[in-house]
């Protein structure tokens, strides 16, 4: 017995003298060790998937009843902690109002995630083909990072007039640098015996980064991609925070700055529930982009 | 010095007083002499540290002697293979054993069937497009073999590369490589820190010495036929022994 998935278990399994001097021939089809292989991904990650996703809203539906009851037992007052199903009630009624706002936050999140991906993979792409490049502007990239957004948002929203166009350049530069850093990690992260390998064939730097670089790349590009998405929502708000909106039109952060002024606690927790939401949403959204990316650039990466 | 490289002798490669000093002053090889002539497994031996690995990037061209000079057979076509798999992981099998046709400019139309011929020797036709995560250790370095063969090479350059796997994959292993070598009538500088794969595989072994690497003895293996008869008999245990104490002593001597 000499198949394919006994070379794995090592020479437990096949330690019969035949073994040793006949040669290693798969035994099975590719397509049995496939379907195999996907089953066994599939059990896993049903098996893990299913506690990962009801465990927390398990967790989720007691600490909201706990709320509830917490709140009705205790007739806190609404200006204080609202209850949850009054939060809900809030949300449906003031719809029309939050949904606008939620759009406009959406909206300025998408713009400075795809401001950042941009100029975050081509500054990643300079950082890797010069290395001159990379001294000078790199430290300038931990500049932008470790600057506070809300100690440069006044001066921005002074300086920019259009506050949609503030507002996503304070986001964009908040979501820079996971893009950049991963980046630049990913297109490093090279096997050194494929890159020995297209040094023998003389490959140009064009192939090297093409063919090997890029391909490499994109688990940790994706990764800094999810990084970036999460903190693009948090410096459009903070933005917002800070900047106010100069327009008639206004994000889920000014809906929160306007009811906590007006003591509308209700909706304060109704805007701070979709930019949770959003997150949350936004994350898993990347997640699954980036699976499905991976995934195609697998079959088409073939000549 | 060993005579220059002519027709005669059938030189291949050649290392005429190499040297390779590392830039802090680490100095892996000296005094390197050594021919490899057409049709021959010429094997490194030595252990870990001793430079063989750097010897074989020297005779590939993947880094520069310090002194000396390397020859190459200009008509010789050279093909690498590493101690790891080093598979793509992004992409199947086939395109993994395509890809130095791909880096050659070989038309796309035309790899196909390269692929298909390098595939079937080392028996993996039915895996041309599983991914590498799919396939055992011992499969990725069959399919290593196949990408190293798809250029249809003369000489073979291989550095460790089964020291990841357990023995009787090994073993299998070195068979199917002797059988594409002979079948091909290839030439092969193999490294190996391993006395048996060494006694195994080789027609002439160069016993290194650990930093810095010298060859301190040349041990030549006249065998009629390999196969398990050979590693079962008397003379393979007997050269298994001979290079271990060449090994040894190589090692006393630096120390």
């Amino acid at each position: 017995m000499s198949s394919s998935r006994n070379t794995e278990d090592g020479g437990v399994t096949s330690a019969d003298s035949n073994d040793a001097t006949g040669t290693e021939r798969p035994s099975e089809t590719r397509s049995s060790v496939t379907s195999r292989v996907v089953a066994e991904n599939t059990a896993r990650i049903g098996a893990a998937a299913w506690p990962a996703i009801v465990a927390p809203l398990m967790v989720a539906v007691v600490l909201l009843l706990l709320w509830e009851v917490a709140v009705r037992v205790f007739k806190v007052p609404v200006f204080l902690v609202p209850a949850p199903s009054v939060i809900w009630t809030t949300l449906l009624a003031d719809w029309p109002l939050l949904a606008a706002s939620l759009w406009f936050t959406l909206g300025i999140t998408a713009l400075a995630l795809l401001a950042a991906t941009v100029l975050g993979v081509t500054l990643a792409f300079l950082f890797v083909q010069n290395r001159l490049i990379e001294l000078s502007l790199f430290p300038y990239a931990v500049l932008l990072q470790v600057t506070p957004i809300v100690a440069i948002a006044p001066l921005i929203v002074i300086w920019v007039d259009n506050s949609l166009i503030a507002l996503t350049l304070c986001a964009t530069i908040v979501a820079l640098f996971p893009i950049i850093s991963n980046t630049v990690f990913g297109l490093r992260s090279i096997d050194p015996g494929l890159r020995d390998l297209f040094a023998l064939h003389h490959a140009s730097r064009w192939q090297v980064l093409w063919r090997l670089r890029v391909p490499s790349a994109l688990p940790a590009f994706f990764s800094g991609l999810r990084i970036a998405t999460g903190l693009a929502l948090i410096g459009a708000v903070v933005a917002e925070f800070v900047a106010g909106t100069g327009g008639t039109q206004g994000g889920l952060a000014y809906q929160i700055l306007q009811a906590g002024l007006q003591l509308n606690i209700p909706r304060l927790f109704a805007a701070l529930f979709l930019i949770t939401a959003s997150g949350v949403v936004l994350f898993a959204l990347m997640t699954l982009i980036g699976k499905l990316a991976l995934k195609r650039w697998h079959d088409s990466a073939r000549d | 010095m060993p005579p220059l490289p002519d027709a005669a002798r059938n030189t291949i490669l050649e290392a005429r007083g190499v040297s390779r000093r590392f830039e802090r002053g680490v100095v892996a090889l000296a005094d390197i002499d050594l021919a490899l002539h057409a049709g021959e497994i010429l094997t490194l031996l030595g252990p870990s540290g001793c430079g063989k690995s750097t010897l074989l990037r020297l005779f590939a061209g993947l880094d520069a002697a310090t002194t000396g000079d390397i020859f190459r057979d200009d008509s010789a076509r050279l093909s690498f293979v590493f101690q790891e798999a080093t598979l793509m992981p992004w992409t199947t099998v086939a395109a993994n054993v395509a890809l130095p046709l791909a880096l050659d400019g070989v038309p796309v139309r035309d790899r196909a069937a390269r692929v298909d011929e390098a595939l079937a020797r080392v028996g993996l036709s039915d895996f041309a497009k599983a991914y590498p995560r799919e396939l055992s250790g011992g499969m990725k370095m069959r399919v290593s073999i196949a990408r190293a063969l798809v250029t249809r090479p003369t000489l073979l350059l291989m550095d460790e590369p089964f020291g990841a796997l357990d023995d009787i994959t090994r073993q299998r292993l070195d068979d199917e490589v002797l059988a594409l070598v002979r079948a091909q009538g290839l030439s092969v500088v193999f490294v190996t820190h391993n006395v048996f794969e060494a006694a195994y595989l080789s027609d002439r072994v160069a016993v290194m010495s650990p930093r810095p690497g010298r060859i301190v003895d040349e041990v030549i293996i006249d065998v009629a036929a390999r196969g398990s008869a050979f590693r079962q008999s008397a003379q393979y245990g007997a050269l298994a022994m001979q290079l271990h104490a060449a090994l040894l002593s190589a090692s006393e001597t630096s120390t």
